[in-house]
């Protein structure tokens, strides 16, 4: 559906609340009693983050081709027609700008070779990450009013003109992220190194973190 | 005020008829003939005061300017203290130029201000120490906000700490440094709500009364940016650079909040949850994903700032507080945390990437460093002889446990005077006392936190990311906590010597 299920979303909190509270009695917090039961509201567009698995994406669905209509009313003005990014004149300020979107051609390299164009697409390793950051930190002065299935449109529309998919390709929960991103073995296996700062070993090393 | 008219009239007559005989009475008091009136006398005979129209004291209600009484921020109301009594900010109006021409006979124009500072104060006038705006150069695609005018060409919304003229540990709030990438909102706390979900069994929204009721702590922290102190920065490599231009996007004050391991005991964090994602409720709903080792430790929601409510530039009324944590993570506004068991990322993705192509995606702590503040760039040694070294050191990683300074351009260092109390992830007030002998001297400092890691000099940073010390020097590291040296010319003149140590 269009929109984000909001009276089962609750109804299945409540519930979830009122058998939590009821099995954890034995355990509850000394400080029980203080603060509410969240309303959807409260959760806004940060309920539909997902990490890499995508298993927290929310329902929903979108192509490049919705997408691209989306994107020229409410991104275009930022981020530019073809997603090119907007910049203007140095002196020349104006808060309608924003970085290039599309047009990526290659994963972020050290010696940064000439002609290289790195987008979020090319730099982000899984695509959750260009989701959440559409669903949640944008647009920009308008953050959380977009529906799930416009965030589905222009996640897709972000990776098609960056040629990571096809104009009338599908992205739901369960084929988005399946897309395999360019810059996907930069991120780790798993998520251990973040767990123990000691085991990471940035302390030894002048406490600047550096993964191998 | 009626009550208050008949206190006057009945005084009068009695305080003229004191004065009289004040002379008289001063001049027999002082041969010893006459001792003078009790108390309770006294008092009825004190001289009468002035007709309430003229009086610059005290102001009847009815004569007070009520465009200039302070108002409730929500109803519009005009403002009355404990007592009842009128809120009022005195600053031009009649009453207030007779105060000051008055006082002026007192005492002349310093008692005189301009400005009715008697309900929050404000510095003395001699007193310039200012944010630094700064041109961030983050490639980001900010090309720019609208920028109040100024005289630096300011291309980020970086408000500076100008760190030179920092004295103690604290950096005063009017001082903290900002990075603000839209407005800063106007947040009326009492809509303002907390709601902590995900893998929970209790789901919580809190209202910031409720946070109030909860267990609290008071500590000090420093929060620093991820890039302080980047040489990618060109401002931070001119030699006109003061202390405050090389480490702008750093302060230290005391957060006072609830901790983050409180709220999660209170909402009942699932097995298996090892992530936590918080989100900010402004312009772009900044968020970040944060491990949930860190919540436990010693993270924190912070409502107050050295003592008053946190300001709306540092994330009014709530920001999330990571002690030593790059700065970026500590969300101001804080509205919202879930609690996951996934990593991800959002828009902003710190990360490094090393000569092998290899990328860091989450570096989190912030390095040792720390940082000479007199003598530093753009002061003046006036004469030879005694002058005490002084500066700050700090650590993302805990205590300082050791600060060395070198005075001889890094042939040898010696152990500085470290202040207490040392905090954790804070600022570390060291001192070296020195002679200067009028010659040429670059000075430099270096630090060791309690686990043991210390500031590198610039070829051992250059040779840690595997770059030699040109590349490093041309291309620039945005996280970089090399030593940072000043040189002291013949002259006294003190400049930004980087990369000389």
């Amino acid at each position: 559906m269009p929109y984000f299920p909001f009276k089962q979303f609750v109804t299945v909190m409540v519930l979830a609340a009122s058998v939590g509270c009821g099995a954890a009695l034995a355990q509850t917090s000394p400080y029980s009693g203080v603060g509410a039961t969240p309303a959807p509201e409260d959760l806004g567009a940060l309920a539909w983050t997902a990490g890499p698995s995508g298993k927290e994406l929310p329902p929903g669905k979108g192509t490049a081709k919705q997408g691209a209509l989306i994107y020229m009313v409410k991104c275009a003005m930022c981020h530019g027609r073809d997603a090119e990014g907007v910049r203007w004149a140095p002196g020349a300020f104006s808060v309608i700008s924003g970085p290039r979107l599309g047009g990526g051609n290659g994963v972020p390299l050290f010696r940064r070779p000439a002609g290289r164009i790195t987008t979020m697409a090319y730099t982000a390793p899984f695509t959750a990450a260009i989701f959440n950051t559409i669903a949640v930190e944008m647009p920009l002065f308008r953050a959380g009013t977009l529906t799930s299935d416009e965030v589905y449109n222009l996640t897709a529309y972000m990776l098609f003109k960056n040629g990571l998919v096809k104009e009338d390709e599908v992205m739901d929960r369960d084929t988005l992220p399946k897309v395999q991103m360019p810059n996907r073995n930069a991120f780790p296996a798993t998520d251990e190194i973040y767990m123990d700062m000691q085991k990471r070993g940035c302390i030894q090393t002048f406490g600047m973190c550096r993964d191998r | 005020m009626k009550s208050e008219d008949k206190r006057t009239n009945s005084r009068q007559s009695a305080r003229r008829r004191f004065l009289k005989r004040s002379a008289a009475l001063a001049g027999l008091a002082a041969v010893g003939g006459i001792r003078p009136a009790r108390g309770q006398d006294f008092l009825s005979k004190l001289p009468p005061l002035p007709d309430p129209k003229e009086r610059t004291d005290y102001v009847p209600e009815d004569l007070v300017p009520k465009e200039h009484v302070l108002r409730d921020p929500w109803t519009g109301e005009m403002m009355r203290d404990e007592a009842g009594d009128l809120v009022v900010d005195w600053t031009g109006t009649p009453q207030w130029e007779a105060y000051r021409k008055n006082v002026r006979a007192a005492g002349g124009p310093r008692y005189g201000p301009e400005k009715d500072t008697r309900l929050y104060g404000v510095r003395s006038r001699y007193v310039t120490a200012h944010r630094l705006g700064s041109d961030g150069g983050s490639g980001l695609g900010f090309s720019g906000i609208p920028t109040a005018p100024n005289t630096t060409k300011v291309h980020f919304p970086t408000q500076g700490t100008p760190l030179h003229s920092q004295m103690g540990i604290i950096t005063p709030s009017g001082l903290h440094f900002l990075d603000e990438h839209g407005e800063v909102p106007e947040i009326d706390p009492r809509e303002h709500r907390l709601t902590i979900f995900g893998m929970v069994d209790r789901p919580l929204t809190l209202t910031m009364d409720e946070l109030m009721d909860l267990p609290s702590v008071s500590r000090i922290h420093t929060v620093e940016c991820n890039s302080n102190g980047t040489t990618t920065y060109r401002n931070r490599l001119e030699p006109w650079a003061t202390a405050g231009h090389v480490f702008m996007e750093l302060s230290c004050s005391e957060w006072t909040g609830v901790l983050l391991s409180t709220l999660f005991e209170m909402v009942g964090v699932k097995k298996g949850a090892k992530w936590f994602q918080a989100s900010a409720v402004d312009e772009y709903n900044q968020s970040w994903s944060i491990p949930m080792w860190k919540a436990m430790d010693d993270a924190m929601v912070a409502y107050g700032q050295n003592g008053e409510p946190v300001r709306p530039e540092q994330g009014f009324p709530l920001r999330l507080l990571l002690p030593g944590f790059q700065g970026t993570m500590n969300i101001k506004r804080l509205r919202r945390i879930k609690i996951t068991d996934e990593v991800t990322l959002f828009h902003r993705m710190y990360t490094e990437q090393f000569p092998d192509n290899k990328i860091t995606w989450f570096r989190m702590e912030m390095p040792p460093k720390s940082c000479i503040l007199r003598p530093s760039g753009g002061q003046q040694l006036t004469r030879r002889g005694f002058y005490e070294i002084r500066g700050v050191a700090w650590s993302g990683g805990g205590k300082i446990r050791r600060v060395e300074v070198s005075v001889d351009g890094g042939k040898t260092w010696k152990d500085a005077e470290i202040q207490g109390p040392v905090h954790s992830k804070a600022h570390t007030r060291f001192v070296f006392p020195w002679r200067w002998n009028g010659e040429e001297v670059i000075i430099a400092s270096r630090c060791t936190d309690e686990r043991g890691s210390t500031q590198p000099t610039s070829a051992e940073f250059a040779k840690h990311q595997g770059v030699d010390l040109d590349t490093l020097m041309t291309r620039g590291s945005n996280r970089i906590n090399i030593t940072q040296p000043w040189k002291i010319d013949r002259e006294g003149r003190v400049t930004n010597a980087v990369f000389s140590i």
